[in-house]
């Protein structure tokens, strides 16, 4: 071998270093230069852990400072993922879940077998985090893992803060509930402040939701900095947890307790009317709500809704069966908000506005076809005059029940509530050029129809009011008849609960439209401080003159007060000399159903202090069972006798004189005592 | 006066005044080398020190810090040792150094040897343990230099054999540790002699399908450790699932690019300092160095086993005989392929294995070998004149 030999092979060998230098400086370049971005938040995320003090969330009370819901602490079983998955094979899983739930149960908490696999299967869980498998359960349990500690490796137990109902199912719509987020709920709330985790409550409807960014706490943390096997070395930072505001509501408990009460009283009425002819749609009167509020300024004193749901079934969560069960339109929908959700043609009630239309528009009036005084002829039918009948499908109207009242003028159109005399006004409002042709529209939109309230409580119904401008940019014809049935509340219009209350109390008031108020104010819990206060929120000024304002009245206050009047038979002995009240009947027809039944009521007049609507819904007459109601609801307040509502003995009393559906109401004690 | 031709002026001189003559073996040091390993010594007690040295800074832990130094210095004084005596000496006594290499080979796998992370590898003198299977790699680099050096022409197929036969006695003893990555090198460094010593292309080949074939069925038969095949086998597919190999190689390759161009400064490696790389001052050394000092310390490292490479290649060049010119390629092989592999394992372009960084690394037997066979290559380049 020649030294050029020997030359060359040793070139070769610089190549294969440079070659060797190449290849790791160019990855030293992306992983230092092109890629240290990435690597260098792996590292913070590597060494420092985060462990999360969760924050207690903020009470909820009511106007006179009771407490709605509040917080309680529950013992919960956990287990260590890690351990249970990385230490036992599959036989050993089973007998350990089973031993697991044995022996909870064994201690006061009944615990399935499947409740637990469950809880351990939850995705929500990461697979080094302690996974809630059973909660509630009594310190005897604890007393057991103590003395057994190595019989269930990798068992533990936590203190939870749980909702607590002081008062049971009351006001469970409006409070609402708590329950684990959903998967794109985390998404939405990733990047609150408030920092949610996987596994972290959040209020789903009424005001825990609505009022989620004040009602949760904010949540304490310790950030450590952990070695190689993940022992904390070092405390970086700590801050603690800072409670949730308290949020006080402008409902009376007590009148809240009234209006379930007397809302479940008349629907059990209901269902026991005797029908007049057997061929009528039964009464199943399955759900309705009943609304109680301040008109002035709108401030809800009660919101009753039924059927009803208990919150505190969410604080341990429940089967799917269940879940199913409530949304189970058969079972009509429990979670549903009637008040604020539900739309409801109006029937009668809405005479009101239409009263008020055609004064306001001059139908009624010294230059229009009406004076208020003067007497229209009520022959118990109306005849569309000039009626074609391939235009309109029916040229006659008449009244409910085929009724005859003679000679009516406005005021007493409205006690008697006499269809024919307002088929007259829709008639003439439509066809008369000379007025307004969407007059009781435009009153049905300055009274709040057809547009949401503006309560600060999620889901709420939008109604609507149809109008020949919006069927003719739909493309759908209007034909008078529509406007005739406007006139008296019916066709296609639709109003929830509380839209009716806001519009009576707007004319109760004088004129004054406001958003109805559910929250008063926001309090620090610690030091009282108000965070947040509650104006009263006006959204109209109604042009309301004494001269539109009195007819109208007198005629709902004979309802009640008079002979005639529709309700004077359910208010009879009511006070009302001292204590008089307005009102008006409603019964509304839905196709294919039994009529609903509907009363809307305030007084004391002549400067009401209260408004009160029942819907009830297949029901019948509202003269015969919504009235009746909201007359027991308003007496006791009339003669400031309504029952305090203070314990739990309170509770199951007044929910123990609501007499003929034994199954619920005893589920509903026992909810009851255990949220006590 | 006499006219005398520069020749004989030389061997005057040489005669007169050996130790001033410009041909004095002493005159011809290489510093550059020297320096290389120096600072590349230094940085390694540095690296070392600050993954050993623990978090608590009224109380650091020292004793990485001077055990590393004490081999150091111990491993320069057998560095000046390895280069005071002519190198042509040690052709003499290479087959018993290669003997008595063996034998420890042999004697470390038995009762007298001990066991470290499953591998037998160890003989303990008191607080201080000796790797055989380092030492042994000047053992192959002299007997093959020594054998290859006796034939000037192209090397027979027998001989080749014998020379693989060289390498393979004390790689499969290194293997039945288990010890693969030590194996690995010798069988590298074989090759590189082999190759300066003027192997064929066909018989390269030849060899290269005989490694791949045992390699395979090594790795698919049950002979390496599990650990080992895990280490292979990540390497293969890293998305496999998360072994323990796999953790190590992450965690090396965030805190090489948590460094950044910069670094995050001497003793502030987060991941250094909450350990999350195993083995960090011993083969994960330079992630020490990619964490805290960044783009700009790892390439400066790079740079100065570049300059030491270079001038261990040089004295390749300039070495009087083939002896000389094939001990130094065999440095050159063994501080190449373990520089590559035990920075690439760090980086995640080679797999696993135990294999030292060169002179940074904690660990005697490792520095003392490397700077031995340092020793003999300035040996080699001080003495081309003579």
């Amino acid at each position: 071998m020649t030294p050029e030999s020997l030359r060359l092979r040793l070139s070769f060998l610089a190549l294969l270093a440079l070659l060797a230098f190449g290849v790791l400086a160019a990855r030293l370049w992306f992983l230092q230069v092109m890629s240290s971005e990435e690597f260098e938040n792996i590292a913070v995320a590597n060494t420092i852990r985060v462990i999360y003090e969760p924050a207690p969330r903020g009470r909820v009370f009511d106007r006179n400072g009771n407490v709605l819901v509040d917080n309680r602490e529950s013992l919960v079983v956990t287990v260590d993922r890690f351990t249970y998955d990385t230490e036992f094979d599959e036989g050993e899983k089973e007998d350990l879940v089973l031993r697991l739930a044995t022996e909870i149960s064994r201690t006061g908490r009944l615990t399935k077998i499947f409740e637990i696999n469950d809880a351990l299967d939850d995705p929500r869980y990461g697979p080094l985090d302690s996974v809630p498998v059973a909660d509630d359960v009594t310190e005897n349990f604890e007393i057991v893992l103590a003395e057994r500690a190595d019989e269930f490796p990798g068992v533990g137990t936590d203190i939870r803060s749980v909702r607590t109902y002081p008062y049971g199912d009351l006001a469970a719509h409006i409070l609402g509930y708590v329950s684990l987020l959903s998967e794109e709920q985390y998404e939405l709330v990733a990047d609150d402040p408030k920092t949610y985790r996987r596994n972290d409550e959040i209020g789903q409807t009424g005001i825990e939701a609505s009022f989620e960014s004040v009602l949760r706490g904010t949540p304490g943390f310790t950030r450590l900095e952990v070695d190689n096997v993940g022992d904390p070395v070092a405390v970086l930072d700590q801050v603690d947890p800072i409670a949730g505001a308290d949020v006080h509501l402008t409902l009376d408990i007590d009148i809240q307790a009234l209006a379930e009460k007397e809302l479940l009283a008349g629907l059990a009425e209901a269902r026991q009317q005797e029908l007049d002819d057997p061929n009528d749609l039964p009464f199943k009167a399955p759900g309705g709500a009943l609304v109680v509020l301040d008109p002035k300024g709108s401030e809800i004193l009660a919101m009753a809704s039924f059927p009803t749901y208990s919150p505190s079934e969410f604080v341990h969560g429940f089967s799917e069966e269940r879940w199913a069960q409530l949304q189970d339109p058969n079972n009509h929908q429990p979670l549903h908000n009637r008040a604020l959700a539900g739309i409801y043609p109006p029937g009668s009630t809405f005479k009101l506005f239409t009263a008020y239309a055609a004064m306001n528009s001059g139908v009624i009036g010294e230059r229009g076809v009406l004076d208020v005084r003067t007497l229209y002829e009520d022959t118990g039918t109306y005849v569309v005059p000039s009626c074609e009948e391939d235009v309109i499908a029916s040229c006659t109207f008449r009244n409910a029940e085929e009724a005859i009242y003679g000679p009516v003028d406005l005021r007493r159109a409205i006690t008697v509530s006499s269809d024919v005399y307002f088929y007259y006004l829709g008639d003439t409002m439509d066809r008369a050029d000379r007025f307004d042709r969407e007059g009781i529209q435009r009153s049905a939109q300055l009274f709040g129809f057809g547009a949401p309230s503006g309560i600060a409580l999620p889901g709420e119904g939008t109604g609507r009011v149809p109008s020949p401008s919006a069927a003719e940019a739909a493309g759908e014809p209007w034909r008078t008849g529509d406007s005739i049935v406007l006139a008296i509340g019916q066709g296609l219009l639709g109003a929830t609960p509380l839209q009716l209350a806001n519009g009576y109390a707007a004319f109760a008031n004088g004129g004054t439209l406001y958003a109805p108020k559910m929250v008063v104010e926001v309090v620090n819990p610690v030091t009282g401080e108000v965070l947040q206060a509650f104006a009263d929120r006006v959204l109209d000024q109604i042009y309301l003159p004494r001269s539109i304002r009195q007819p109208i009245l007198e005629g709902l206050l004979g309802v009640t007060a008079e002979l005639e009047g529709t309700a004077h038979s359910a208010f009879f002995g009511f006070p009302h000399e001292e204590w008089p009240v307005a009102g008006k009947t409603g019964t509304a027809e839905v196709v294919g159903q039994a009529d609903n039944s509907l009363f809307a009521a305030f007084g004391p007049n002549p400067n009401p202090e209260y408004v009160v609507v029942a819907i009830m819904e297949e029901s019948g007459f509202g003269a015969s069972v919504a009235a009746p109601a909201v007359r027991r609801v308003l007496e006791p307040i009339a003669t400031n006798s309504v029952p305090a509502v203070r314990t739990i003995d309170d509770l199951a009393e007044l929910s123990g004189t609501i007499g003929d559906d034994g199954d619920e109401v005893d589920a509903e004690n026992t909810e009851l005592e255990s949220a006590a | 006066m006499a006219v005398i031709s520069l020749e004989e002026r030389r061997l005057k001189d040489r005669e007169l005044n050996p130790r001033s003559s410009p041909y004095a073996p002493w005159m011809h040091i290489d510093v550059l080398l020297v320096l290389a390993a120096a600072g590349l010594a230094t940085i390694g007690i540095a690296a070392i020190y600050s993954t050993t040295r623990g978090r608590d800074p009224e109380s650091f832990d020292s004793f990485f810090l001077e055990r590393q130094s004490l081999f150091a210095v111990a491993g320069a004084l057998f560095m000046v040792f390895a280069a005071w005596f002519p190198y042509q000496e040690l052709a003499k006594f290479a087959v018993a150094i290669y003997g008595v290499g063996i034998l420890a080979l042999i004697i470390v796998l038995g009762p007298l040897g001990e066991e470290v992370n499953g591998a037998r590898s160890w003989f303990r003198f008191g607080d201080f343990q000796l790797q055989p299977s380092e030492f042994h790699k000047l053992a192959i680099i002299v007997a093959v230099a020594y054998f290859l050096s006796r034939y000037e022409d192209h090397l027979s197929a027998p001989r080749v054999f014998f020379a693989v036969g060289i390498v393979a006695w004390p790689g499969l003893l290194v293997l039945l540790q288990p010890d693969v990555g030590t194996a690995i090198i010798y069988v590298f460094i074989g090759f590189v002699l082999l190759l300066i010593g003027g192997i064929r292309f066909r018989q390269v080949v030849g060899i290269a399908l005989i490694v791949v074939t045992v390699v395979t069925l090594m790795i698919n038969s049950n002979m390496l450790e599990e650990y080992q095949t895990n280490r292979l086998r990540t390497f293969v597919d890293p998305t496999t699932g998360i072994t323990d190999a796999a953790f190590q190689q992450r965690q090396a390759q965030i805190a090489i690019g948590n460094g950044g161009v910069s670094g995050k400064g001497y003793g502030e490696g987060s991941q250094t300092l909450s350990g999350l790389v195993p083995q960090q001052h011993t083969d994960f050394i330079f992630t020490v160095i990619g964490e805290e000092f960044g783009f700009v310390g790892s390439a400066a490292t790079l740079g100065l086993y570049a300059l030491l490479l270079l001038r261990i290649l040089q004295a390749a060049r300039l070495a009087k005989d083939r002896f000389g010119a094939l001990i130094c390629s065999g440095v050159f092989a063994m501080i190449l392929f373990q520089m590559f592999e035990a920075v690439g394992m760090t980086l995640g372009i080679t797999p696993i294995t135990g294999i030292p960084l060169p002179l940074v690394s904690y660990g005697g037997s490792s520095a003392i070998a490397t700077l031995i066979g340092l020793g003999l290559v300035l040996n080699v380049r001080m003495r081309r004149f003579i």
